[in-house]
Order: C-alpha cells, then sequence, then structure tokens
C-alpha cells in the first residue's frame, strides 16, 4: 500500500481556507503540495451498517487483481502500515471499512461498481495536529475583557461574549433547548417552561424531567438567569423556553428523535434551536442527508439551529476530529469551544472535512450552569455542548434586537458580531467567539 | 432483522410523496413518521436498505443510530 500523501501543519493554512476547500474539484493531492487534503488514498465506506463490504473487495481483488490485507492478520500491538506495503487494499475488519491504494482508472472503475451497493468510495484525508505552544491568550482581547472585574456577578463565559452588558435578554424569542430534558424542579425555572412548552419526543417516555443534567446545564446557559448566589449564568434570561427531550435519561438518542424535535420546535415557532448533541464523524464522511433537509425546513419555517461541533479531538499532538453529525449540515450552525484564557479548547473539533465548516465559538470551558436540583443545582463542566447554548442564546439576544430578521440574517450577524481571536485558527473557531448585540 | 430506517426522499419527487410511502409500506417499511420535507422514518428489514438505495426517487437510506451523551459524572460533555 502507497504511503500517504501527508503535508505541513495546519496552522500554515491562510484564512481563505474555506473558499479553498470548497473550490477543490479534483481529490488528488497536487492542488497544493504544502497543504493536502487528501492523501491519495481512498476508504471503502459502509452507508448504513450493510456488510458487504469483505464481498466488494474480493470482487475488486478478483477483477482488478489487487492484494488484499486484512486488520484480522495483525495485533493491534504488531499492526504497522509497513506490514502492509504490499497490499492494495487493507480491510479494517473490526471497524467495518476498507482502505484502498488505486490509480485514477481502478477508482473510476470502483465508483462504477460501487454505485450500485450501499457502498461509497472516499478520498483519505489528511489530519493535522495543531501544534501547542502554552496558552496564546488574545491580550487585546483580555484588556477589554478583565475578568476579574465582573467574576463575582457573572460567569466567564457571560462576561466574555458581552452577555452581560447587553441591554438585550431574548425577550419574546422562542428558544427550544432539544437535550436530555430541564429538572422540573429547578427553582431557577420555575414558571418559565408550562406543558405546552414540553415535549418528549423519546419513546416510553412522557415526561422532559432531565434525569441526566446535561440538558439541565445547557438550558442554564441559553436561557437561566442567576444562581442561588446571585451569580449571572445565563445568556437569554427572559427568552421563552421550550424543552424538547430528544436524549433518554442516559444521554442516548436516535437521529429520528431529533428530526422530531427539530419538527417540533418549529411547529412551536421557535426561533433558535440549540442542539449540543452529535455523533462523531470521521474523515471524508458526509453529512446525514435527513438531518440537512431538517435543518432547511427549519431554516425555511424562519428557525435557526445551532449545534455542537463535538469533542472528539485531543490537543495538542493527538488527532484533530471533524464537525461531528448533525453539526457539519451546511444549514446549521456549528459551534466549537474556547476557554477563558480565549484557547481552542483541547477537544474542540475542526474544519476537516470539505464543506463541513466550524462557524463560531463560544465559551466551553469550566462553564458554570443549573444542574439536577437533587446534585446540589449547580456544576462546573465543558464541553462543546456548553459552547453551543451561549451561541443560541446570542442569537436569541440578536432576534429580540432585531424581530423581523430571517435565521440567514442572524447568522450573518452572528459572524458580523464575532470577536476575532489571532492567532487561532479559523478551521478551529470559524469566524470567532460569538458576542452579544 | 428489523431495522429502524431514515430514507429521505429526492426534492424532485417530493410531489410524490404520498405515493412512495404507500410504495414503502407494500415494501415493508413500518412507517412511524412522514415529513413534508421529504424524511420518512420507520422499522424494516435491514435487506431493504440495499433494495430501496436503488429507488430512483429516494436520495438515501440509512439505518438510523443513537448518539450518546457522556455519563453525567463526565468533565467533558
Amino acid at each position: 500500500m502507497k504511503a500517504p500523501f501527508l503535508g505541513q501543519a495546519m496552522s500554515d493554512i491562510p484564512e481563505s481556507f474555506s473558499t479553498k476547500y470548497k473550490g477543490i474539484a479534483s481529490p488528488v493531492p497536487g492542488d497544493d503540495l504544502e497543504n493536502p487534503i487528501y492523501t491519495g488514498r481512498y476508504f471503502i465506506v459502509p452507508e448504513n451498517g450493510e456488510t458487504s463490504l469483505q464481498e466488494a473487495v474480493n470482487s475488486f481483488s478478483q477483477a482488478m487483481g489487487m492484494s488484499v490485507a486484512s486488520s484480522s492478520d495483525y495485533s493491534a500491538e504488531s499492526f504497522k502500515e509497513d506490514n502492509i506495503a504490499d497490499a492494495d487494499i487493507f480491510l479494517y475488519e473490526d471497524l467495518g471499512f476498507a482502505l484502498v491504494s488505486a490509480d485514477q482508472e481502478q477508482v473510476q472503475m470502483m465508483e462504477a461498481v460501487l454505485s450500485t451497493q450501499p457502498l461509497r468510495i472516499e478520498p483519505e484525508l489528511v489530519m493535522y495536529s495543531i501544534p501547542f505552544e502554552g496558552s496564546p491568550l488574545v491580550e487585546g482581547i483580555a484588556a477589554t475583557n478583565p475578568v476579574s472585574v465582573a467574576a463575582a456577578t457573572c460567569t466567564w463565559g457571560i462576561q466574555a461574549t458581552g452577555s452581560d452588558i447587553s441591554t438585550f435578554t431574548g425577550k419574546n424569542v422562542k428558544v427550544a433547548i432539544l437535550d436530555t430534558g430541564l429538572d422540573l424542579q429547578h427553582p431557577d425555572f420555575a414558571g418559565r417552561v408550562p406543558a405546552a412548552n414540553q415535549r418528549s419526543l423519546v419513546p416510553g417516555l412522557t415526561s422532559v424531567q432531565d434525569m441526566h443534567g446535561h440538558g439541565t446545564h445547557c438550558t442554564g446557559t441559553a436561557c437561566g438567569r442567576k444562581d442561588n448566589l446571585g451569580t449571572r449564568y445565563g445568556v437569554a434570561g427572559d427568552s421563552e423556553i421550550y424543552i424538547g427531550k430528544v436524549l433518554d435519561n442516559s444521554g442516548r438518542g436516535a437521529q429520528a428523535w431529533a428530526i422530531n424535535g427539530i419538527n417540533w420546535a418549529v411547529s412551536q415557532n421557535c426561533k433558535v434551536i440549540s442542539m449540543s448533541l452529535g455523533a462523531k464523524v470521521f474523515p471524508g464522511i458526509s453529512f446525514v442527508t435527513a438531518y440537512e433537509r431538517a435543518a432547511a425546513n427549519a431554516v425555511a419555517n424562519g428557525a435557526l439551529i445551532v449545534a455542537a461541533t463535538g469533542n472528539d479531538s485531543r490537543r495538542p499532538g493527538g488527532q484533530i476530529f471533524p464537525v461531528s453529525s448533525p453539526a457539519n449540515c451546511p444549514s446549521v450552525v456549528a459551534v466549537a469551544a474556547v476557554d477563558s484564557a480565549l484557547d481552542i479548547a483541547f477537544f474542540s473539533n475542526s474544519s476537516v472535512n470539505p464543506g463541513q465548516d466550524v462557524y463560531i465559538a463560544g465559551p466551553g470551558v469550566d462553564i458554570h450552569s443549573s444542574w439536577l436540583v437533587s446534585q446540589g443545582g449547580y456544576k462546573t463542566i465543558s464541553g462543546t455542548s456548553m459552547a453551543t447554548p451561549h451561541v443560541a442564546g446570542i442569537a436569541a439576544l440578536i432576534w429580540e434586537k432585531n424581530p423581523s430578521f430571517t435565521p440567514l440574517q442572524v447568522k450573518t450577524e452572528l459572524r458580523n458580531l464575532a470577536k476575532s481571536l489571532v492567532p487561532l485558527l479559523p478551521t478551529d473557531i470559524g469566524f470567532g467567539l460569538a458576542t452579544a448585540p | 432483522m428489523q431495522v429502524d430506517l431514515i430514507i429521505t426522499l429526492n426534492e424532485d419527487s417530493l410531489s410524490n410523496l404520498n405515493s412512495v410511502v404507500e410504495r414503502l409500506k407494500q415494501q415493508g417499511v413500518a412507517v412511524s413518521d412522514v415529513t413534508t420535507y421529504g424524511v420518512i422514518m420507520g422499522k424494516g428489514d435491514s435487506s431493504l436498505i440495499s433494495k430501496l438505495s436503488k429507488d430512483k426517487e429516494i436520495e438515501s437510506v440509512i439505518e438510523d443510530y443513537y448518539t450518546q451523551l457522556p455519563p453525567p459524572e463526565s468533565g467533558i460533555q
């Protein structure tokens, strides 16, 4: 198997990254030899858990004389790519996909065969790790937003986004949180979520009562006000809260439940739909068509979906994963996470797959918000799940200020208001840190 | 094996939504939800995935999968 075609660090890619990615028509390395996106190899990926992969690999082996190696021939400890230098196809049996080294003619033949099967051939993408050099605090922003001044009265996320000094509170704007539900006993939300604003989309569960904590935390960040000690932790404290339970009490959920949740929120005329959930996406994988169709329908009906980019990456030195699903859909605003030093969170995913870009970033490390009353009522945790409701809340503030805005206008305004965080990369934070109008 | 299916129609076929749904039912899909924008959800035998993928009015057929949040005690959510 030929070696992957690797390049230099992502930090060398100029700001025009997104147009550059989208402009690439051919997945063949050579468009930019210094910063290649593709390795020159290909994955054969089952689209839906079908088991015809082995069959397809066998047929390519026979029809084109390609040699096949399999992961079952090696233990995890002993496997190195050097072991398969002579193989044209390497079958990852446990993972259910194959890596193929083929010339253009062979790729075209495979594409023709696979077009009739639930298997796709996708170019292998280069994964870039980001060199980590301490904490690149942006001094200009730190100077204008001294965290210590307001630390006693609001969380760092509220302050960094300027939500504490905004005159807008999301009044009359409907915000849907699609998550594990809400702790209906929490005093911070007393009287704010009437029964008509609650819907469980989880089969077998009628109540939106949160038994996990995640949904209560996200709701607090987007729509909460102050905690029991008077610290403000919510962005849009006067917004109208809609709770769609799309994850069960263990935090598990099917895509269909999430799609039904989006449809419910749209039917309730919610303007903002916050989705701190997602599935890991590998390089070369497309967005889910059904999700995109649901998101586009939401936009057409006046709602904007914001979703978490995912926490699969490990910086420094580890892999950088693509934006998760459904945040990777073109009609969804993908939110990355930064910490209180305004550095990228070590777990935050990045714009790896072409056209599936991070749009904006929000505070997502050490975020204090509401939690289950039975566990103390508040909790400080991290994740792109925490960054997402900050942006959802800010979208509500924008809508309060501009009630006639379309979802796309709100999305553009998020971009206009975003604070550049040089030297962080647009691949990691999109247009920058979301800030309040 | 029965699996949860998410079927998305081609946008050009949206006007045929009702007839496609009927056809899916006849082919063994127990349809549970139909959206106006062409996403149909239901249950059916896993063999339907490859069969329906060849349907010219259908853009994609996938087996639904579950996402899973970390446990509540995890520091990263």
